[in-house]
């Protein structure tokens, strides 16, 4: 029986601080005792009982500890969430992006560098979350004031001012011009590899005859877009010449990419033929094409939607 | 009680009660108690505590020296036994003070006829 009752004991007692373990072992003993005694000619096990009574030796612990610790306490808590989120969710995306676009630009293979860049932003995210949690551990246990006036009384004077409606965030505007640098990426990236090697050196995917007026045509689209994504990021919010101006650049892009697949030849021959006579498949009469304008399609009418929408949420100008 | 429910309810009536619970051990412990004689007293004058609430309020008491404890040996288990020191006795007496004042007030809130 009495194991029991160590057993109890210790449980409760290594949850304890070390200064106050051996009291409080030995109080509880006492107590357990006496509440062993209280329950002598009772029905049943009293030692059983008395700890039952007791209930839960990490609860009873818990209820001994001082006030409770935390590792980043009440105080601190929001200031750090307000910190981690944003820092992590620019930084991770935007290191992620950069390695792919270096690694793929550098005409390596796509899945070792997408491999290599998920591996990078995910140490990188790690060391981030970790550094600026062991900030506020810090901050949490010297109890430093973290607006750097200490007990000076609030005055309405510290009021900022109410900023204007933002509809853009830093990270939708990076990912835009991420999204957008990939066309040119790809586009050089199609030139630098190719499965197929000729006699000039990797057969590009694309028609040659492209690069005649297509693709400038496609990379101005892309210089307007960008252009349209900062525009939109500088004015904060969407207004109506905006709205146009990003529908008139959605149209181009459907336009280019269904002109595109319904009069030209896309694919380079010299591609085609290799892969024919290589492989088993063969690119003519596939569906990328009509996929893809489809796909554009989409995203464009949705794009536009959405500014649409987000307009007329805009609050009238003061 | 249609709408009110269990949970809350027992939790705004242990907020309410807390308090008493030291004006309570306080008052008892103006003679010296083991522990659990301080337990059952308690029960019996209709604070029922937990033992697991208790042990630990006692020790806080103690630390804030409001309380003094000692170990008796004599018997065949030693026993620790607790009571008021001084400054306990001046804290017992302020809030037993503020008690009665905090009751006054109350029940003049209560009584008001409200528009």
């Amino acid at each position: 029986m009495n194991d029991l009752v160590d057993r109890y004991v210790h449980a409760v007692a290594r949850k304890l601080p070390a200064d106050s373990r051996e009291d409080v072992a030995l109080e509880l003993r006492a107590t357990i005792g006496d509440m062993v005694d209280a329950r002598l000619g009772e029905q049943g096990d009293a030692v059983r009982d008395t700890l039952i009574e007791l209930g839960d030796p990490a609860e009873l612990a818990k209820g001994y500890r001082s006030p409770q610790s935390y590792l980043i306490g009440p105080g601190y808590f929001e200031p750090y969430r307000s910190v981690v989120a944003p820092v992590l969710g620019t930084a991770v995306p935007v290191l992620f992006a950069v390695e792919m676009v270096s690694g793929l630009a550098t005409g390596d293979a796509v899945l070792p560098t997408l491999v290599g860049a998920l591996a990078s932003a995910f140490t990188v995210g790690v060391q981030i979350l970790f550094w600026i949690t062991a900030v506020f551990v810090v901050l949490e246990r010297t109890g430093t004031p973290l607006d750097g006036s200490e007990g000076e009384a609030w005055s309405p004077d510290d009021l900022g001012p109410v900023p204007p409606v933002r509809q853009f965030s830093v990270g939708e505007l990076v990912g835009s011009l991420i999204v957008l640098a990939l066309i040119p990426i790809g586009l050089l990236w199609q030139r630098a590899r190719s499965p197929f090697e000729g006699p000039d050196g990797p057969i590009p995917l694309l028609d040659p005859d492209l690069w005649e007026a297509w693709i400038p045509a496609l990379l101005a689209l892309v210089v307007i877009a960008l252009g349209i994504e900062i525009w939109k990021y500088v004015t904060g919010h969407w207004t109506l010449p905006l709205v146009v101006a990003n529908f008139a650049v959605n149209v181009g892009f459907v336009v280019w990419f269904a002109l595109l697949f319904s009069t030209q030849d896309v694919w380079n021959p010299a591609y085609l033929a290799e892969m024919e006579s290589r492989t088993d498949f063969s690119l003519t009469g596939s569906a990328i094409g009509p996929i893809t304008v489809a796909v554009v399609i989409v995203i464009s009418l949705w794009d536009t939607a959405e500014s649409i929408v987000k307009l007329r949420r805009v609050p009238s100008a003061a | 009680m249609i709408g009110v429910d269990d949970t809350t309810l027992s939790g705004h009536i242990q907020e309410l009660r807390r308090g008493t619970v030291v004006l309570a051990c306080l008052s008892e412990l103006r003679a010296p108690r083991y522990g659990y004689d301080l337990l059952t007293t308690l029960g019996e004058d209709g604070f029922t505590v937990d033992a697991n609430t208790l042990y630990p309020l006692l020790r806080r008491l103690e630390k804030q020296q409001l309380l003094r404890s000692e170990w008796n040996t004599d018997e065949a288990r030693p026993r620790k036994f607790y009571v008021v020191t001084d400054t306990g006795l001046e804290m017992l007496e302020r809030l037993g003070e503020e008690w009665t004042e905090l009751d006054r007030r109350l029940r003049r809130v209560l009584r008001r006829e409200l528009p």
